[in-house]
């Protein structure tokens, strides 16, 4: 069967549509604040083979992880019924952490499989040692959660209450997640849907063979960009502070063997996997390469598992980018930020001109959890913070921005205050953390809480002991920080509070791009106008008084 | 006589009703130094044509993009932002979310803040989430930031203080200071432009309207004048972005209203014909020459938003929810690098134009697989104003997508106009599921100089069953704003959960909010029948962050059980939008809303004369028109000859001065008794 140009790309429209339809359904059926306001979601549509057809706007770090696990239920499961919903969030079968909770439903069409929808989301709680997983001291698997191995959660339409049963039974906040996780159904099944009408419109074959197309173009597009490249070997590094148990670096080193027009990636210097949780499971670290590959290469090429096909990734097992179970990994993206700076890195040396200095570098995860006064209600407030992003070729970073892989909101303070018992005291950029250059790396940011009542903090953030990097002559940004009442606490940890307690969190700023003397001295007159860099900073960085 | 008028980018439209109900449709160019030059000829124009003398011009109601394209060219007034001591970087910090574009690509920024860092400055003050206050207001902080901005000769100020919603009383104390020292300035308060919680969203917003007034009054002042001066009879309103009109007087201290109301003429306009031809859900699509707006019609009304942007901005006050794609008839289509074909979002607008206006633009558009395709006339584009050259047309698509994809001519042509179709129907798709319709249950009525065009076979890639035509489509905008109620939109957050929704006091906030809005209609000399005051509310589940809005029963003493079926309602409303039922969920009330409506008085529709079953002596001859993969000899059609109840049968094509329909083969077009073209697409 063939198609021509234009159906394919009618077609992919409609499957792009299905994605986004699958998100909206997701977000606006949602009940906990990291899907609504965060958006840590992400939803896929798959051919029958499960390779990536289209995929809706959101987080790039869930979005090439689905490649690997979709290849596993693929093989896994042969007896599928119409209606059938298959859960997991296994991160050795090709999920991200415990928390990421995947769904997965077939699409039938004529009695046979022709397709999946998927969707994957981040959840507030899924039980384990500490609420919503956030916390340092973790070194099993066991204790970050329940793990749920590519179950089915529904069976022919009808939700399997076994499953149902156990998710109740252990987790925190079960009116929340469950709650999540039906909207995850619903998303999935108006993609089934969706799917099917596509299918039955244009008939099967010529479906299967514009998802060829569309994956054969990515492709090409890919290619043609590797081809630019000279052939050689580039590698870079960045390094994680620590795992949160062990006071050392844990070294992190990205090689690409670029040949043709194709490129295989190996991590070979890297450290094993590690104690603490900041070990990252395979599926992580696929979608930190990729990200970062396709960023350089053609950041617009549509995203379907046509834009992989020429990138080989070579994890060794037992590395800290490819661990064996039992390792923790809730804190990956720590890990898969850092696979990300290090691959841009070893990148800047063939194209200097399409990279972007070291930024945050980690999502500054932060959880309070205590009982709502006077009463047997616990709350679980997520609290995650972005960044300075590194300097760009052509423009400073943007400051306080999100950065690299994930995509996400903060929490707005007053949805914060109105639903916690906190009080947030600033949140403002932090002056001079943006890295000199000729572009200015993205400043930091501060966020101070109070507590109102006695709660647990746990966090896990990082770049507090290594700053990101400059590049081309370009400064280091500044390192991050996280204080209870004025003095350094781990980055990775767990305190209690008592009441009126303040929590300081300090992200990085971004690395600078450039030499710093060559920098347009009205930019620097303006940032110190703007308070964004002082004039001290300005005479020692920039060599110009204002 | 009633007069629209709408100013656009380059036409300023005009449509008059007189008592009788006869319309007249006018159009001259627009002035863009002074607008207010256009609109003062343009009701001279519209005058004149009509017969009618100057004392004649009792109400004129206007459509301004003056705010719009003050943003879009950043024009505003220079301006500095008072914040709550700690958050003076909320605006600039945003959600930290990068945009859509910048999924992978760093290049792409969100727009910087209209207010720079060093405008932005910090009072000492706090009110915490329980409308307490936390620290009393500094009164010294605000001298001394007013002291700031007039060293740096700052216009506008914008004030946002956290929870102001709640306690008002903080930024209404800082604006007196700001006013006495600052005598001349601007001052705009968040509690009172958007009381609703999220700090950015309501920063923004009131930032957007500092921003903006100083221009859209000097405007709107000089308007007034200039009208004064030359039709002392005329009463002047201005559309809003809530497809309503407000007086003139209003839009001192309310101009954010007038801002972006670009596209709520047309909605107005597709959300009254609905009502009267009933067809209650309808999908409204404006197609010009670089965008595509949507509006989705349910129970005849335009869905309204307060949770929109504005050229990146978010934007938080109630307006006609319009979603703007970037399709239209000068979209560009071109070949990827890896061999697909798009089309759009770049356009070759007026200037080169497409190709086929042979002013030098060499890249094909959606005009050109138009003209190529013989569903536009090359002589009688916008009324025969540009003559349009085929060849140029043919030979941008060969060069540019003929050789690239391996396609003939034709079905190159053909493959512009299904890519974009296809493009346009993922946005109606998106907009609709959004808020739980499936288009498929709604009309499509067509509007602007290319939307006729591609209304029949958009309708068919959706699955849509029926297409809507209105009379002048090219001028359906400032219809639009003849029919438009007067509009007083006022809200606040309250943030009550069940245990207090105590009636009294929801009756007495939304009393509270009445007040307000009867106070402007008395302003505008509404007479107590011609009000309509909805009371109504948005609630969501406890825990959730987006909120559904409900009607609620207007009444004096609210009773438990209106409380009760508002709480109902709502779960039902959640349950048709989310598709699941909460069971065992705690609602919590987040605002509440009151619209005040001023009837404008029913407007007459003229009504064409009746004809027989055929439209014989409408057509003018037969052209080669392209459907699908075959090319056939279609009927042409003058639209201004058809008559109510003619049937014409595809493949046909009815053109009129500024849009012309297609008809595909196999399909059927009807005149109704209002002169609407209707189009059944059932069935395939």
């Amino acid at each position: 069967m063939k198609t021509d140009p234009v159906t394919t790309q009618v077609i992919r429209y409609r499957l792009e549509s299905i994605a986004d339809e699958m998100g909206y359904t997701l977000v606006r059926t949602s009940r906990s604040t990291v899907i609504k306001e965060i958006m840590d979601i992400t939803c896929a549509v798959f051919d029958r083979r499960g390779r990536t057809i289209a995929q809706g706007h959101h987080a790039p770090m869930l979005l090439t992880g689905f490649e690997i696990t979709m290849a596993e239920l693929v093989k896994r499961f042969q007896d599928w019924e119409e209606g059938d919903v298959v859960l997991s969030n296994d991160p050795y079968l090709g999920g991200q952490h415990l928390t990421d909770l995947q769904v997965f439903a077939p699409v039938f069409f004529k009695g046979k499989v022709a397709g999946f929808t998927g969707s994957i989301a981040h959840h507030s709680d899924v039980g384990g040692s500490a609420p919503g997983t956030v916390a340092g001291g973790l070194t099993e698997i066991f204790q970050e959660g329940l793990r749920l191995p590519m179950v089915k959660l529904c069976r022919a339409g009808r939700e399997v209450e076994d499953v149902f049963g156990i998710l109740r039974a252990n987790i925190r906040v079960p009116d929340k997640t469950l709650g999540d996780l039906r909207a995850q159904v619903a998303a999935g099944f108006v993609g089934v849907r969706r799917l099917q009408e596509t299918l039955a419109r244009f008939g099967p074959d010529t479906v299967e063979a514009a998802c060829a197309a569309l994956m054969d173009q990515s492709e090409r597009r890919i290619r043609a960009a590797l081809k630019a490249i000279p052939d050689g070997v580039y590698t870079g590094e960045d390094h994680v502070d620590d795992d949160g148990i062990d006071d050392r670096p844990i070294r992190i080193v990205v090689n690409f063997r670029k040949k043709g027009d194709s490129v295989t990636v190996d991590f070979e210097g890297t450290a094993p996997q590690v104690r603490g949780n900041v070990n990252c499971p395979i599926a992580t670290t696929h979608a930190a390469v990729y990200y970062a590959l396709i960023a350089v290469l053609d950041p617009h090429a549509p995203a379907n598992s046509g834009c992989y096909r020429p990138f080989r990734v070579e994890a060794a097992p037992g590395t800290v980018v490819n661990p064996h179970p039992p390792a923790a990994v809730q804190a990956r993206t720590t890990t898969s930020q850092k696979i990300a700076e290090a691959s841009l890195r070893a990148l800047s040396k063939a194209l200097p001109a399409r990279v972007t200095a070291g930024s945050h570098g980690n999502i500054m995860t932060n959880a309070f959890s205590g009982w709502y006064p006077g009463t047997r209600r616990r709350f679980v407030c997520i609290d995650i913070q972005g960044g300075g992003g590194g300097a760009r070729p052509a423009k400073d970073g943007r400051d306080g921005q999100d950065t690299h892989l994930a995509r996400f909101m903060n929490t707005p303070v007053e949805a914060e205050e109105l639903e916690y018992p906190l009080r947030v005291e600033r949140y403002e950029f932090i002056p001079d953390t943006g890295g000199a250059g000729r572009h200015r790396g993205a400043l930091a940011l501060r966020r101070d809480l109070r507590a109102l009542e006695e709660m647990t903090f746990s966090r896990y953030a990082d770049r507090q002991k290594v700053p990101p990097f400059g590049i081309l002559g370009g400064k280091d940004g500044a390192m991050g920080s996280t204080r209870v009442n004025g003095d350094r606490v781990k980055s990775k940890g767990m305190s209690t509070l008592k009441a009126g307690d303040v929590v300081s969190l300090c992200t990085p700023g971004g690395g600078g791009y450039g030499d710093p003397k060559e920098r347009d001295p009205e930019q620097v007159r303006r940032d110190v106008r703007d308070g964004k860099v002082s004039a001290e900073a300005a005479r020692r960085d920039y060599g110009i008084e204002v | 006589m009633r007069i629209g008028i709408d100013v656009g980018g380059t036409f300023t439209d005009v449509v008059g009703a007189d008592a009788r109900g006869r319309l007249t449709v006018r159009k001259t160019s627009t002035t863009p130094q002074d607008p207010s030059e256009g609109v003062v000829a343009g009701i001279r124009k519209l005058l004149r044509a009509a017969g009618a003398a100057e004392r004649d011009a009792r109400l004129v109601v206007h459509g301004t993009t003056i705010g719009t394209n003050a943003l879009l060219e950043r024009k505003g007034a220079r301006t500095g932002l008072l914040t709550t001591a700690g958050f003076r970087d909320v605006l600039e910090i945003g959600r930290v979310q990068r945009p859509d574009a910048g999924l992978y690509d760093f290049n792409v920024d969100n727009p910087e803040p209209l207010v720079p860092r060093a405008l932005r400055l910090e009072a000492v003050e706090r009110v915490g989430a329980a409308g307490e206050v936390v620290a009393p207001l500094d009164e010294g902080s605000v001298r001394r930031a007013a002291e700031t901005f007039r060293r740096e000769k700052v216009s506008a100020v914008a004030v946002s203080f956290l929870f102001s919603f709640l306690r008002p009383g903080h930024e209404r104390r800082a604006r007196e200071i700001l006013e006495s020292e600052l005598p001349g300035v601007h001052v705009s308060i968040s509690s009172e432009v958007c009381p609703e919680f999220r700090e950015f969203e309501r920063t923004s917003t009131v930032v957007l309207s500092a921003y903006l007034a100083p221009i859209v009054e000097t405007y709107v002042e000089r308007l007034s004048g200039r009208l004064r001066k030359e039709y002392p009879a005329a009463e002047l309103r201005l559309i809003q972005a809530n497809g309503g009109g407000m007086r003139a007087a209003a839009a001192k201290g309310r101009a954010i209203h007038l801002v972006n109301s670009g596209p709520a003429g047309g909605a107005t306009a597709a959300a009254f014909l609905s009502r009267r031809i009933d067809e209650p859900r309808t999908i409204s699509v404006d197609m010009g020459g670089t965008s595509f707006d949507i509006t989705t019609i349910a129970d005849g009304l335009a869905h309204v938003t307060t949770d929109a942007k504005f050229d990146g901005f978010p934007l938080k006050i109630a307006m006609d929810d319009v979603n703007v794609i970037g399709a239209g008839g000068g979209s560009i289509a071109w070949v990827d690098a890896g061999g697909a074909l798009n089309v759009g979002p770049r356009s070759a607008s007026a200037s080169p134009g497409p190709a086929c206006y042979g002013r030098g633009g060499e890249e094909p558009t959606v005009t050109d697989a138009n003209v190529v395709l013989g569903r536009i006339s090359p002589d009688y584009f916008l009324g025969g104003e540009i003559r349009l050259d085929r060849e140029q047309a043919v030979e941008a698509i060969r060069r540019r997508l003929c050789g690239p994809l391996g396609l003939s001519l034709e079905e190159a042509a053909h493959g512009i106009l299904r890519v974009v179709n296809a493009n346009m129907a993922r946005g109606i798709a998106g907009c609709t599921v959004q808020r739980g319709y499936d288009p498929r249950d709604f009309a499509l009525m067509a509007f602007g100089g290319a939307g006729p065009l591609h209304a029949v076979d958009l309708a068919e890639e959706i699955g849509m069953k029926r297409v809507v035509i209105p009379p002048f489509p090219g001028a359906f905008s400032a219809f639009g704003l003849l029919v438009a109620d007067t509009r007083h939109d006022f809200s606040r957050t309250v943030m009550l959960k069940e245990s207090g929704m105590d009636p009294a006091r929801l009756a007495a906030l939304f009393l509270g909010l009445e007040q307000r809005g009867q106070a402007e209609l008395d302003e505008d000399g509404i007479s107590e029948r011609d009000r309509k005051i909805l009371w109504s509310a948005d609630l969501r589940f406890e825990g959730q962050s987006y909120e559904l809005n409900v009607a609620v029963a207007r009444r004096r003493r609210l009773a438990e059980s209106d409380v009760k079926r508002l709480l109902e309602d709502f779960a039902r409303l959640h349950e048709r939008i989310y598709a699941f039922k909460a069971v065992d969920e705690k609602t919590v009330l987040v605002n509440v809303r009151v619209t005040s409506l001023g009837l404008s008085p029913e407007l007459k529709l003229p009504r064409p004369p009746k004809g027989s079953a055929s439209p014989k002596e409408a057509c003018k001859g037969t052209r080669r028109v392209v459907f699908g993969g075959s090319a056939l000899e279609a009927r042409i059609y003058e639209r201004s000859r058809l008559k109510a109840g003619h049937v014409v049968e595809g493949p046909a094509v009815v053109e009129e001065e500024i849009s012309c329909t297609v008809v595909p083969p196999k399909r059927a077009l009807r005149v109704d008794a209002l002169g609407n073209l209707l189009i059944d697409v059932e069935g395939r």
